[in-house]
């Protein structure tokens, strides 16, 4: 249909006369309509149960720290009864690096709490063995351990601060419940803290860390009633291979055997027990 | 989507014809939503996934899953047997796991009634020596120390390997020994009885040797009588060129063991007192009539179990090397000792690979060190 008229001008372009402006109406298939309902549903139940569960999370949270009002009594007057060594003579200095901070460094008690109690993903301190305390303080500052703010805070510290910062925290009593927060099994979590998994040489978390998880000095922490999440994070970060100060690699090992299910489990576990810290580390 | 424009226009979409495939679709959706939740419970989804090659269970579990389905084969096996008079069942198997190693009954499993209780209170004389038989134990050891997870692990003279091989000759005290006889000896040597409340091991007939063998019976169930079992005992480390060196132990000792027995190998306790890590020589570790004492014995356990999670990780050389050093410091004296530490040696140790009546760094060994105070618990 090419036609040129006598001037050589193009012919205007063919017009499809059933052109039609306005789009017919091509109806949603009904089984995509289908699929979208039903995604619809699983996300609308989904949502349902999460809010519960946290509803139920802090519900739980909220009964255990009206359960036990130990948490907000002042760590100062445990610090002084303890009678540890490093707090009686240097207290004021020491106070002072835990409520005010030193220097650069900011507090202790604006991360780990009031009490040394912790929260989330930030490690309890309280009743803690001191040599364990005292021996990350300054794995930080070398770097063997590795956290930016931790070594802000490490570099800043003599290692008079860190024997004397370390023996205050170990000599607080505090007995906290924490509600589990990861979802885990809490019966393999029981499982594996008691009895280990053998097979995979995954001993007992209790063989080493004493058997109310209340920790063997000097080179083992507590465990119970230390926070999930800062337990899972741990174990994960030895079973990635980020964290490497563990004494004879003996946690990189453990950890690398460990499945995440498993590690949630025991993290969930040992964080809700009930914690018994020693008045002082223990001896011998 | 403009809607509103067509539906002034076109009538065959009209306003009520949308409502109705809406209507439609959320029906069709519930219906789609409970299909899939019912497939997804039925668990036919998971077995397609699995049948696919794709491994659904979390490998921690198949070990446990492994064992588990081992016993139960054996115990189906038991009832088809009784059931069958013609006598054409097959035997039930010996149940073992993944590793070839045999699966003694888990704890769960302990059963209801006078027999289950039994075996409760030898579980618990076994795993804390010094507290459910406090009369007997004279140091602060126990069972489950030497004998890992309460008995059961291989390769660290587990109980239901044990179990099996009694009556037995053996030329420690040249005559046959019923498996209380044996146990005796446990308490006399690794138990260090001498220095305990009582003064002497549990006497003949005692309920410590019922429950003890309660609960070693019922670990062994499946086991088979005579049988030298896999992973019975302990493992025999090759003899290395070097022989073994108390000097080299010591740093092997240092770089391993120290963290959890201590520099001065007296163990660690928890902050209530009890022991969590056990003394390794000292007034409250095992005396010299202990097969523990003996070199070879220790390198064979070391070898196959420390440090703890790390099995097989020290070389045969530091093995022989650092049980050495552990058995050539002074520990509590052996109870058959009555003369000359000399003539002790050419009797009881002849021809052990031990440090009993030896000198070390100047030191006679066998000399024996005991409690400040008497039954100190």
């Amino acid at each position: 249909m090419k036609k040129t008229d006598p001037q050589g001008r193009p012919s205007t372009p063919p017009v499809d006369e059933a052109f039609d402006p306005w789009e017919q109406v091509r109806p949603v298939p009904l089984f995509v309509l289908a699929v979208v309902f039903a995604l619809a549903f699983w996300g609308l139940l989904t949502y349902v149960s999460e809010y519960q569960a946290q509803r139920r999370g802090l519900e739980q949270k909220a009964e255990t720290s009206l359960l036990s009002p130990v948490t907000s009594k002042p760590p100062v007057a445990t610090g002084a009864l303890s009678g540890s060594p490093g707090v009686a003579d240097g207290d004021q200095a020491t106070l002072g690096m835990v409520a005010l901070g030193k220097g650069q460094a900011w507090s202790c008690a604006s991360c780990h709490g009031e009490a040394g109690q912790g929260n989330l993903n930030t490690p309890r301190l309280a009743g803690q063995p001191a040599d364990y305390l005292q021996k990350q303080l300054q794995d930080f500052k070398t770097g063997l351990r590795h956290h930016e703010s931790m070594q802000v805070v490490a570099r800043a510290l003599t290692d008079q601060d860190m024997a004397k910062l370390a023996s205050y925290y170990a000599g607080i009593k505090l007995s906290t419940t924490v509600a589990p927060t990861l979802g885990g099994d809490l019966a393999r979590g029981r499982a594996i803290a008691e009895k280990g998994d053998w097979k995979t040489n995954v001993p007992a978390c209790f063989s080493c860390h004493g058997m109310g998880g209340e920790g063997v000095g000097p080179g083992f922490p507590a465990l119970a009633g230390q926070k999930p999440d800062y337990i899972f994070g741990q174990l994960a970060a030895w079973h990635q291979g980020e964290r490497k100060n563990s004494p004879q690699a003996l946690m990189d090992g453990i950890a690398q055997r460990m499945s995440f299910e498993d590690m949630r489990a025991v993290a969930d576990y040992l964080g809700s027990m009930q914690s018994h810290a020693p008045a002082s580390p223990p001896q011998l | 989507m403009t809607n509103s424009k067509e539906t002034d226009n076109s009538s065959p979409y009209g306003i009520g014809r949308t409502v109705k495939r809406i209507l439609a679709g959320a029906g069709g959706g519930l219906v789609l939503f409970a299909l899939g939740a019912l497939v997804h419970q039925s668990g036919a989804w998971d077995k397609l996934r699995t049948s696919l090659g794709g491994t659904n269970v979390a490998p921690a579990l198949t070990h446990e899953a492994q064992e588990k389905a081992a016993r139960e084969a054996m115990l189906a096996a038991r009832v088809a047997r009784k059931k069958d008079k013609e006598g054409k069942a097959p035997a039930p198997l010996q149940p073992v796991g993944h590793d070839g190693y045999f699966v003694p009954p888990s704890e769960a499993d302990i059963p209801k009634g006078p027999v289950g209780d039994a075996i409760k209170r030898g579980r618990d004389i076994f795993v804390d020596t010094t507290r459910f038989a406090s009369r007997y134990a004279g140091n602060s050891m126990a069972c489950a120390q030497c004998h890992l997870d309460a008995g059961r692990r291989e390769n660290s003279a587990p109980m239901w390997a044990a179990y099996v091989q009694y009556p037995k000759f053996r030329a420690k005290n040249n005559k046959i020994n019923t498996l209380e006889e044996r146990i005796n000896g446990c308490f006399n040597y690794s138990m260090n009885a001498q220095a305990s409340p009582a003064g002497k091991a549990p006497p003949p007939g005692d309920d410590v040797y019922k429950e003890l063998m309660t609960y070693m019976y019922w670990l062994a169930d499946g086991a088979p009588t005579g049988e030298e079992m896999r992973g019975g005992g302990y493992i025999k480390v090759k003899e290395t060129a070097r022989g073994y060196d108390y000097a080299r132990g010591a740093k092997v000792y240092e770089q391993n063991c120290v963290l959890c027995h201590g520099a001065e190998g007296q163990g660690r306790k928890e902050a209530n007192g009890k022991v969590r890590f056990p003394p390794l020589w000292g007034p409250e570790a095992y005396n010299w009539g202990a097969g523990m004492a003996r070199i070879d014995t220790a390198a064979g356990f070391i070898k196959a179990n420390m440090p703890l999670s790390k099995p097989y990780s020290l070389s045969d050389q530091d093995a022989w090397d650092v049980a050495a050093y552990i058995n050539g410091q002074e520990r509590p004296k052996d109870p058959r000792q009555t003369g000359e530490i000399e003539e002790a040696r050419a009797k009881f140790h002849k021809d052990e690979k031990s440090y009993y009546g030896k000198e070390v760094n100047g030191k006679l060994l066998g000399v024996g060190v005991a409690r400040s105070s008497p039954a100190g618990t």
